[in-house]
């Protein structure tokens, strides 16, 4: 049993190299790269995605912090951002999976939106019967998106 | 009167990383300025930057230049890289990988093409 869980552990990190040989060799990264306007464009709608997605949870946790109701349209915004991220971010790390994935700002930027997406999961399981955890959840949700961001944007100077 | 400086306090704070950024380059050492001439091994014409491999001092030097439609637009086609090509690349090493450089500048039969 547990010798299985080693061998499984073990197999971790070949298993993530075929997965981004795979990803990089796939039909996607072989457009990303040969199209000249293909990067470019997932690169600037990458940013207007941010800038939703970003925004508008600042603007969301602002208000529960200030102890109102969050506005829809914040929360309209903020999925239209995720969208425009997942299309774009995928179709950039496919142009260079294999150099992006061992990127430590990628892995970093990725290991922030892991636990900036628990923290969206819990706040939904919590809601706002408890104004002081959800006030922490709007502390945190706010931190972790911004580093997020920024980290996004550092990636590139790694 | 206090959210605003409080505001302003953090956007300042941000500013180092945000300047270092605009700077970029980061991962190539500028202080380190160095010029590849010869002839070239292979060309790869695609996003998110052209590459070209070139000998220098015994080894193969990945050459990293800019997107593709920056090249086009500062006067650089695909087959005027085509391999065999002299070509010198002005730029500086990376700081992570060996045997990589990143160029800002390249010659291509006496003409300068600015890669930045």
């Amino acid at each position: 049993m547990l010798e299985s869980l080693y061998a499984y552990f073990d197999s971790l990190p070949a298993l993530y190299e075929t997965f981004l040989r795979t990803v990089e060799f796939s039909q996607l990264g072989d457009l990303a790269r040969r199209s000249v306007w293909l990067y470019p464009a997932a690169n600037t709608l990458h940013v207007l995605g941010a800038a939703f997605l970003v925004g508008a949870i600042l603007v969301y946790d602002i208000r529960i912090l200030r102890g109102r109701e969050p506005t829809k349209t914040a929360l309209t915004l903020s999925i239209i951002g995720l969208i425009l991220l997942l299309i774009t971010g995928p179709t950039m790390f496919s142009a260079e999976a294999t150099a992006i994935g061992h990127n430590p700002i990628f892995q970093l930027k990725m290991a922030i939106i892991l636990a900036a997406l628990i923290n969206v999961l819990l706040h939904w399981i919590a809601g706002s019967a408890l104004p002081r955890l959800a006030r922490l959840h709007a502390v945190i949700s706010g931190l972790l998106w911004t580093a997020a961001l920024i980290f996004g944007r550092l990636i590139a100077y790694f | 009167m206090r959210k605003p400086v409080a505001a302003a306090v953090f956007a300042l704070g941000l500013t180092p990383a945000l300047a270092f950024a605009h700077h970029g380059w980061g991962s190539y050492d500028a202080a380190k300025k160095f010029t590849i001439e010869s002839a070239v091994e292979h060309v790869v014409w695609q996003n998110p930057h052209v590459h070209v491999t070139l000998k220098y001092q015994d080894a193969t030097w990945e050459v990293t230049l800019a997107p593709v439609s920056r090249m086009t637009r500062r006067g650089v086609e695909e087959a005027m890289l085509k391999p065999g090509t002299v070509i010198a690349a002005e730029g500086y090493p990376s700081t992570r990988t060996e045997h990589e450089m990143r160029a800002e500048r390249i010659t291509i039969a006496g003409k300068v093409f600015e890669m930045r």
